[in-house]
């Protein structure tokens, strides 16, 4: 599934979100997950398909939350992390578009924190040593940082 | 539901504790891993014990009440059923309290109907309740 498609499920989503019971509600947002499934099952997405759609529910599922905790323990940003070393170029090319909390996935999967203590929190700062890394590692060989 | 106006465009730079703090540039929580920014000698755990103390650092001391006293600046430490911290507030000097909603953006409200609001824009997300109000002497310099 692109983008696109994710974008318009998650509209028909909000669409349909207004004016209904709490059970009505999570009748559709079952029928939409079982619609999902069924045309865009995982065994027929790439890898950066399935890293995108990850990415953007984890991001529509902690726009609200201020704790970091929350944050890297949601389900969707822990089967990012459980992709392994073929998810660290996509993460590094999504923290070079945009600053986000992707530290944690980063250090879970390379095993290294190049983050200085004096920028922990910084999320501008943690993003440019990552990209850094990233460079000297040959994960963004074809970008600058 | 009283009026809760956006003041600022969304961004990720900061969290609500450290907008309570009076930071724009960096995120505030106590993961034991140092990712974030959390106050030296301030125990790195998710507890209101430890949220005061982390704002004892700057200078806050208990308070028992929330209306504006002329001289001293307030926060508010919002918790979930369990007691674990959820969000932080800080008073303005018109009474009304202003949050930064995570990686969203920051808004005035009255102190007790941030939870109503943010339920209304995501129903799972639950701010909690005010479990503490800290106070400290304004810095007129």
């Amino acid at each position: 599934m692109n983008i696109a498609q994710e974008i318009e499920i998650f509209e028909k989503a909000e669409t349909f979100s207004y004016g209904v019971s709490t059970e009505a509600q999570s009748a559709i947002e079952a029928m939409l997950d079982w619609e999902e499934h069924y045309y865009f099952p995982e065994s027929r997405q790439s890898i950066e398909e399935l890293f995108y759609r990850l990415a953007i529910n984890w991001k529509n599922d902690v726009k609200l939350k201020s704790s970091a905790t929350e944050i890297i323990l949601n389900s969707f940003y822990q089967r990012i992390i459980g992709m392994g070393p073929v998810a660290l170029p996509m993460i590094l090319r999504e923290l070079k578009r945009e600053p986000d909390h992707w530290f944690w996935a980063l250090q879970s999967i390379s095993g290294e924190n190049p983050v200085r203590p004096q920028d922990r929190g910084r999320l501008t700062e943690m993003s440019k040593a990552w990209l850094k890394w990233g460079k000297e590692k040959g994960y963004l060989y074809d970008i600058d940082v | 539901m009283s009026e809760v106006v956006v003041i600022s465009p969304a961004t990720s730079e900061y969290n609500c504790i450290a907008w309570a703090a009076n930071e724009d540039f960096r995120w505030w929580w106590p993961i034991p891993e140092k990712l974030y920014y959390w106050p030296e000698n301030t125990p790195r755990e998710e507890t209101l014990e430890a949220f005061v103390k982390a704002f004892e650092t700057l200078g806050y001391v208990a308070c028992d009440n929330d209306n504006v006293e002329h001289g001293f600046e307030k926060v508010a430490i919002y918790v979930d059923k369990s007691g674990k911290p959820k969000h932080a507030a800080k008073q303005l000097r018109n009474g009304k309290w202003t949050s930064k909603l995570g990686n969203y953006i920051d808004v005035e409200h009255e102190l007790n109907c941030l939870r109503e609001y943010v339920l209304n824009i995501d129903k799972t997300e639950d701010y909690g309740t005010v479990a503490v109000i800290l106070k400290r002497e304004l810095d007129e310099t």
